[in-house]
Formats: structure tokens, C-alpha cells, sequence
């Protein structure tokens, strides 16, 4: 796979814009917020005050609920990060310390 | 200014009500609610059975003893929490045999919808429900007085005080959605776009009741008396901006930001007040998340029930009562399967519902839904 035509893995709701490359931590319960390591790509069913120290050390927020108006696209735009919601299965499809391209302006999880 | 519903009939009121609602349903959060601490619709199953009654009551009292609907509205924190009283309806979807609006009639709860647009009427100065993607609370003589007496900060590109400021904005906003058990429009108010003329737009970001029950005889968070302020203003001037907000506060700014200022109960706060600011937050919500850490359902059904009834302690204490809710309630405590299952269930039942649908359609239809299950 070359830089030019990056695989995708998955797509949703183009939700805060940008596009970085990090590993993953998929954050399924608030106890595996220790996991994240400044700018990781923090990857969660949905983000709640639970994950805040997490979303302070995250490069881009990926999550398997909510829309454009939803709170993890909110607290993406907020941050000033790439966010992509309402990745069907994103937790169980994406593994740990996967590297990915996470493009918040189209929506899309590319491998890296 | 925006459009005012006043002259439209009372189901017409409503309906469009549900439509604002429908709308953010169908297209903010494309049919999913959020699930933290559990599914908002769990938690509005619990609000049907004592929050409309109480809420009624609580106004009606008030008028019965003079005090005008304007001075009401003007307890009730700000437009986006009573804004949030249409949802109580949405779990009748779950569980269709679920009375709204318990204890009252069906010409109570119609009652107690039309109050709720009016309490909106006398906080918002533009549209109501926010239809034009605008919450606009203040007139722009309000808007100009205000910013005559401030000296904003400049962004000038300051990388180190853009992160402070977006994270600051994030720990209050995780930290209202803890404090107000996922319903954080009771802390806080973010209006706005103010067109202050030069392409520039105002948004102002108020955080309030950031300690809720400090002052009340039992504290309902202890670790939240350690938070300085019990009102925090974030305002941010955007040039070239495009800027939304919706009748819940959802918000979606773009564009860059030139000026901030921020005060804490009234007194601006310097950089360095704004960075040991920010520390002493993380740390409370650190302290918040491990105080939560073990919660079962049935120590959140409580604290909901006791912000909810706290919520209204303004109300309460012009009528010399006291805002504890009554024991009984607690009892709720036991229905946490019923409430789980209406949860699960709204999800099956609408989609059957509104399935082959364009959009707008879905709409128009879930709005109805709403609205006949109160006429």
C-alpha cells in the first residue's frame, strides 16, 4: 500500500477537521484511560466526563456513537483535534496500538 | 430579531417545538442518544414519573401567589435546560403505555408544554427553538454595553494560551455533564452568534451552578466546593466565522478566534489565573471520576432525582418550602429493569416507524408522534 492510495479501513460522520496519523487505544471502560499516551488516536463507543484526562492527551477522537452534534464531536471541534463519529464497530474493527490516519474533513480511518 | 412563535397557535407552537427537537434527533445525533451515565432515555422514564408534576405544581404556586411568569423563567437557570423539557416525552416511544407526564392530566401536561414555551419566550430574544441555528439571550444594546467595559485578551497565534482555553472549555464541559448526571444544559449556557459589527461575532460560554447543593444543607458533590467559582464566562470574538448553535446547546464553530475573555463569578481572569484554573479543574474532575467510579444505576437514579428537585430550590425557597424530594420517590430506584427496557426498546420501535422516510420526513413524523401522545 504506497502513501498515494492509503487502504481505507472505515468510515462515519466527518465530525472535527484535519487529518493526523497516531496509534490507537481503544478505550472501551474509563479504567483503560491509562492506556493513552500523548497523541494517541483515542477510539471509544462514546466519550463521557470519564475520558477527559484522555481526550487532553489525545491526537484525534474516533467513536462508534453520535452524529455531528454530538458530544464527542463537539468536545473533537473544541479541541481543535480530527473527529470522526458514528464508526459502526470501530472498537472490535480497530486493534491497540494500530497505526492509523484518522481525516476528520472526509470522514475516514485510513491504515497506515 | 429571529422568528417569535406568540402568535401561532398552541399545537402549532408545540409541533414546531417537537420539529427543532425531531430535528436535532434525526440529524445531530442521527438517532442515537447518549448513553452516559446511562441511556438519556432511561433517564427521562424517571423525569416522566415526578419532574412534569413537580415543575407544574412549582409554577402554579408561584402565579397563585403573584409572582409574574417573567420573574419564573428568570429562576430557571437558562433556556437550554427548559429546552431540554420536551424530551421528557421521547421514552413514550419506548414504552408506549408510559404516561408523560404522571400525576398530571392530559390537559395538565398540555399545560405544562405550553408553559415551557413560554418560560422560552421570556429568556430568548431571538427564535425560541433556535431554528435559525442562533440562541440569542441578550439585545444588542445589552451586547454592546457589555463589551465597552471589557478588555480582551488577544489570540495573536498564542499557542500555549489556545490550548489552555480549549482545554479549559472541555474539562468544564465533561465537568457539567458530571455534575448534572448527563445533563449538563443545568450548568451551563453557551448563546450566541452577537454580530458585533467588522465580521466579527460574540459567543459567550457561561458555566453556572458549578456546585451543586454546596450551599444547600447536604452536599450532592463534596468535591465540587472545591471548584472556585460558582459562574465561569468564556467570551470569544470570531472573525470570518461560521458559527451554530441549536436549542440545546449543541454548537459548531468555525473560523478563527481573535479576542477571549473569561471572568470567574464577575472578575476577569488573567493567563495565569487561567492555567492554575485549569489545573484545579482537572483535579476536581479527577476527584469527580473517582467518587463515581463505583455507582451502581441505582446511585445515579438517585442523584438525578436530587439535582432535579435541587434544581428547582430557587422556586422552592420564594415559596418557603423545603426542595428535598420526598421520600417516595426514591422508589424509583427499584423500576431500573422498566426504564433499561423502555431505553432498549426506543430504539427498535422508531425505526420500523420511519423506515423508507426521506429525512425531513422522519422529521415531520416523529414530531407528530410527540405531539399526539399530548393532544
Amino acid at each position: 500500500m504506497t502513501k498515494n492510495n492509503p487502504k481505507i479501513i472505515l468510515e462515519g460522520t466527518p465530525a472535527s477537521s484535519g487529518k493526523v496519523t497516531g496509534k490507537v487505544k481503544i478505550l472501551t471502560s474509563p479504567k483503560d484511560v491509562k492506556k493513552m499516551k500523548k497523541g494517541d488516536v483515542l477510539v471509544a463507543p462514546e466519550t463521557n466526563p470519564e475520558y477527559t484526562l484522555a481526550i487532553i492527551m489525545a491526537c484525534a477522537i474516533v467513536t462508534e456513537r453520535g452524529g455531528i452534534l454530538s458530544h464527542p464531536a463537539i468536545v473533537a471541534r473544541e479541541m481543535g483535534i480530527p473527529g470522526v463519529v458514528g464508526v459502526k464497530d470501530v472498537t472490535k474493527k480497530l486493534k491497540d496500538n494500530m497505526t492509523i490516519v484518522v481525516d476528520g474533513n472526509k470522514g475516514i480511518i485510513y491504515e497506515q | 430579531m429571529g422568528i417569535r412563535v406568540l402568535s401561532m397557535s398552541n399545537r402549532e407552537n408545540i409541533l414546531e417545538a417537537y420539529k427543532a427537537l425531531a430535528k436535532f434527533v434525526v440529524f445531530g445525533a442521527r438517532g442515537q442518544p447518549p448513553i452516559w451515565p446511562f441511556s438519556i432515555i432511561e433517564t427521562n422514564w424517571y423525569y416522566t414519573k415526578f419532574f412534569p408534576y413537580e415543575i407544574y405544581h412549582t409554577i402554579k404556586e408561584l402565579e397563585e401567589k403573584g409572582i409574574d411568569i417573567e420573574r419564573i423563567s428568570k429562576l430557571c437557570w437558562g433556556p437550554s435546560a427548559i429546552s431540554h423539557w420536551f424530551y421528557i416525552i421521547e421514552p413514550t416511544l419506548g414504552d408506549p403505555k408510559l404516561n408523560p407526564f404522571e400525576g398530571l392530566t392530559k390537559k395538565e401536561g398540555r399545560e405544562f408544554i405550553e408553559k415551557t414555551i413560554e418560560l422560552l419566550t421570556h429568556q430568548r430574544k431571538g427564535d425560541n427553538f433556535c431554528r435559525d441555528m442562533k440562541n440569542i439571550l441578550l439585545s444588542q444594546d445589552e451586547v454592546n454595553k457589555m463589551l465597552g467595559d471589557k478588555e480582551f485578551i488577544e489570540m495573536n497565534n498564542d499557542s500555549e494560551i489556545k490550548k489552555i482555553l480549549c482545554n479549559l472549555t472541555m474539562t468544564l464541559w465533561h465537568y457539567t455533564i458530571l455534575i448534572q448526571a448527563g445533563h449538563r444544559a443545568y450548568s451551563q449556557e453557551f448563546h450566541g452568534p452577537y454580530d458585533i459589527g467588522e465580521g466579527k461575532s460574540l459567543v459567550i460560554k457561561e458555566f453556572f451552578n458549578l456546585k451543586p447543593g454546596a450551599s444547600a444543607h447536604d452536599i450532592i458533590w463534596r468535591f465540587s466546593s472545591k471548584i472556585p467559582y460558582e459562574e465561569i464566562k468564556i467570551f470569544e470574538i470570531y472573525k470570518n466565522s461560521q458559527i451554530e448553535i441549536d436549542m440545546f446547546n449543541h454548537y459548531k464553530i468555525s473560523g478563527e478566534m481573535v479576542n477571549f475573555f473569561i471572568t470567574g463569578d464577575g472578575d476577569s481572569l488573567s493567563k495565569k489565573e487561567l492555567k492554575t484554573l485549569l489545573k484545579v479543574c482537572t483535579a476536581v474532575i479527577s476527584e469527580g471520576n473517582k467518587t463515581i467510579k463505583n455507582f451502581s444505576s441505582s446511585d445515579w437514579v438517585e442523584k438525578i432525582i436530587n439535582l432535579r428537585y435541587l434544581w428547582l430550590k430557587p422556586h422552592k425557597d420564594i415559596l418557603g418550602k423545603d426542595w428535598k424530594p420526598p421520600r417516595n420517590i426514591f422508589n424509583l430506584t427499584k423500576k431500573i429493569n422498566e426504564a433499561k427496557k423502555a431505553g432498549e426498546q426506543f430504539e427498535k420501535n422508531i425505526i420500523p416507524l420511519v423506515s423508507g422516510l426521506s429525512p425531513n420526513e422522519v422529521v415531520d413524523k416523529i414530531a407528530q408522534l410527540f405531539v399526539n401522545k399530548i393532544f
